[in-house]
């Protein structure tokens, strides 16, 4: 147990008390009228809501996971002393020779910018998947005459002009935006990793064709491009499949900087003795990149995934936006700011398009803090 | 150095062929026809003068051909005529250009003028109170959205304060009727220009001022600087004569990713602000499916993107000797 955790386990308390116990009693209290059975067709399997029976489950293991918190919080403080001194931690770590992953993870701690930018992250990761789950409310109900309703007791945000719950649609629709972001930095780190590793690895012909192939990637100019592309899929994809397009376009167009960055680090991997070793025991190509090569370059790419999901989240809400991105009924926080363009909208209903503005804020701000905490504490200069 | 400007320049070519093809794969998906698009909603023919007007726009070839046709009417300057306003493209985006130019200038001067001793200074004093709030600052300033702070701005200054005008880049009334004088024109479009600029200078500034923070701090901590203020130097001099100068170099080769970028144009802001600029035209041809309007546009940001790079590269290498004579 350590700081680290304190931070986490006092974020969950907060979420808790801020966000959990606000909608339960709502719900207690307004959900039996409000509440219907229905099927969300718009929103895919993947992201369905549970059915109700499970939010007890979840609310339960959520609250023991807080109990277990603070009595170890309360234990530490007024007990016991189970904290060590990180710094003499990192002292010891030099002589003991722990692995990098170690000392990396002991120097992330330390970073208290980047403590709390991971804790921020995962609240809005948690919050997004759970707040769903307790709302009374479903994204296919609407109701009329509750339409553009402000704030209020029962309805956290208000409601839009179809009397949906603002709250559940921003939460659902960081479920979208979160995803996106991942899965657009997944496709990209996949790329840009194996990219970079055969084109470090074999050098020469393979490496000079595979790097002009990256140039030229890099110098498509990419937000006329994703602009224009998804604009001329926009009526051959259905709504709900238009979220992994984006995703699709958003990846393949960003490996090139990862790309290269590996195979800067591969090429001088490659001439260190360890590779040597590796060429006696004659392991397979395939095993050298994989198992012997791309781990050596983990913080590199682990530091680029955090900043292009950032990225990536930002991307998709200018194209949403825009009306190029992921559209209605499928709700992302770059779809719900357009809401905006609306001139009434954007004047008399402000509860609509300011909360998805100020959670991609959030969110964008949170991974970018873990990622410079992630490329300081990666950072093999030393101790700052 | 003439070698290797020649190589980079040849090296573009392909570039921009692969560009070209994958975008004109692109159109050729996009649902709807070429003839509505030409002649709008609402319009009935007949089949023949349908076929006419096919074959007037030559959309009945062969998609490869067309192509082939294109590309030779793209090098012999012609880049086709826009089928919403009836006029070559390239008139419409030399007429564009120039509104997106002005507003990118003034927020990129305003930017370099802001971030440069900013920069300096919170690079002197790391970690200092007024580093920490430059480094908050453009935390915010990248993790936002450019156009939700557009929207921000509308809505919480301009709304309530009757002086900033909403959007567009000149008064309706004077669209119509004309300025008095050239004076009465530049502080017109300069006040429509004061909330645009602010956004686009908040969102450069904020790379901008960590970029330049970076640079210097990593020269004054090389051993010359060490030199220099043992040898008894004023602080104003090690810093703005010794390391300011090395801490230059990258920033310059920044200024020439910049300068294509001034013709660029922002699409988000722009739409957002409704500024008659080029990334303006760019999304509307694209929701009019203004089909040689897009390519053109997307050529012209491709051209800008691979010039930026080679001015780049060519202004590090003027500045800094070591790169010239590999």
């Amino acid at each position: 147990m350590n700081r680290t955790m304190y931070i986490i386990g006092a974020c969950i308390l907060v979420l808790n008390v801020l966000i959990g116990i606000p909608i339960l009693l709502s719900s207690a209290m307004f959900g039996e009228n409000t509440s219907q059975s229905g099927n969300d067709t718009a929103v895919m399997g993947l992201f369905s809501d549970l059915s109700r029976p499970y939010a007890v489950i979840i609310i339960i293991i959520f609250a023991l996971i807080t109990l277990i918190y603070v009595s170890v919080f309360i234990f530490n403080r007024y007990v016991g002393k189970l904290r060590p001194i990180i710094e003499e931690e990192l002292v010891t770590a030099k002589q003991k020779s722990m692995g990098p992953w170690m000392i990396a993870w002991l120097r992330f701690k330390k970073n208290k910018i980047a403590v709390i930018g991971g804790s921020l992250f995962l609240i809005i990761v948690l919050s997004v998947l759970l707040v769903p789950v307790i709302s009374p409310y479903r994204l296919s109900e609407f109701d009329l005459v509750n339409k553009n309703l402000p704030p209020s007791a029962k309805h956290l945000l208000g409601t839009d002009e179809q009397g949906r719950d603002v709250l559940l649609r921003l939460f659902l629709g960081g479920r979208i935006s979160i995803s996106v972001g991942l899965m657009a930095a997944g496709v990209s780190v996949i790329l840009g990793s194996i990219i970079g590793g055969i084109a470090g690895y074999y050098g020469g012909r393979v490496d000079n064709l595979l790097m002009r192939f990256a140039e030229i990637v890099y110098s498509i100019p990419f937000t006329p491009t994703v602009i224009s592309i998804s604009a001329a899929l926009m009526w051959t994809v259905s709504s709900e499949r238009k979220m992994y397009l984006v995703m699709l376009l958003i990846g393949i167009l960003s490996w090139p900087s990862l790309a290269r960055l590996v195979r800067g680090q591969i090429l001088s991997l490659r001439e260190q003795e360890f590779m040597q070793a590796t060429q006696v025991l004659g392991i397979s190509d395939r095993s050298k990149i994989m198992r012997h090569l791309l781990p050596n370059t983990l913080a590199y790419i682990i530091v680029s995934a955090t900043l292009g999901m950032a990225g990536a989240i930002l991307t998709e809400a200018g194209l949403s936006f825009l009306g190029l991105g992921v559209t209605p009924p499928v709700p992302t926080w770059g779809n719900m700011i357009q809401r905006a363009r609306d001139a009434y909208v954007f004047r008399n209903v402000q509860w609509l398009w300011i909360p998805p503005g100020v959670m991609i804020m959030l969110t964008v701000g949170s991974i970018n803090l873990l990622g410079e905490g992630l490329r300081d504490a990666f950072d093999p200069k030393g101790i700052r | 150095m003439l070698r290797y400007l020649l190589k980079r320049i040849l090296y573009l070519i392909p570039v921009i062929i692969i560009i070209s093809i994958i975008l004109f794969a692109i159109l050729e998906l996009m649902p709807g026809n070429q003839v509505n698009a030409y002649l709008g909603i609402g319009v009935t023919l007949t089949a023949e003068q349908q076929a006419a007007i096919r074959e007037k726009l030559g959309v009945d070839q062969h998609v490869v051909i067309r192509y082939l046709k294109w590309v030779e009417r793209t090098i012999s300057g012609d880049f086709g005529t826009s089928l919403k306003y009836r006029k070559p493209v390239v008139e419409i985006i030399s007429k564009f250009i120039w509104n997106s130019f002005y507003l990118n200038l003034l927020s990129m001067i305003l930017a370099f003028a802001i971030a440069i001793p900013v920069g300096i200074k919170s690079a002197v004093k790391k970690y200092g109170l007024f580093d920490n709030f430059w480094t908050v600052f453009s935390l915010t300033g990248v993790s936002m959205p450019s156009f939700f702070f557009a929207l921000v701005l509308i809505f919480f200054v301009a709304v309530p304060i009757k002086f900033f005008p909403l959007n567009g880049m000149r008064t309706t009334i004077n669209i119509v009727r004309g300025y008095p004088t050239l004076m009465h024109e530049v502080i017109d479009v300069l006040k429509h220009m004061i909330l645009p600029a602010t956004v686009l200078t908040m969102s450069s500034l904020a790379g901008l001022t960590r970029y330049v923070r970076n640079s210097v701090i990593e020269v004054i901590n090389q051993d010359y600087i060490r030199t220099a203020r043992s040898k008894g130097l004023k602080e104003k001099v090690v810093i703005y004569k010794h390391a300011f100068r090395n801490a230059l170099l990258p920033i310059v080769t920044l200024l020439g990713l910049y300068v294509p970028a001034l013709f660029g144009g922002s699409i988000l802001l722009e739409t957002v602000f409704i500024w008659p600029g080029i990334g303006n035209v760019l999304y509307t041809s694209i929701l009019d499916r203004d089909y040689s309007m897009v390519m053109a546009a997307n050529i012209f940001y491709a051209v800008l993107m691979l010039s930026g790079n080679l001015l780049a590269d060519i202004s590090y290498a003027l500045v800094d000797p070591r790169v010239r004579t590999r």
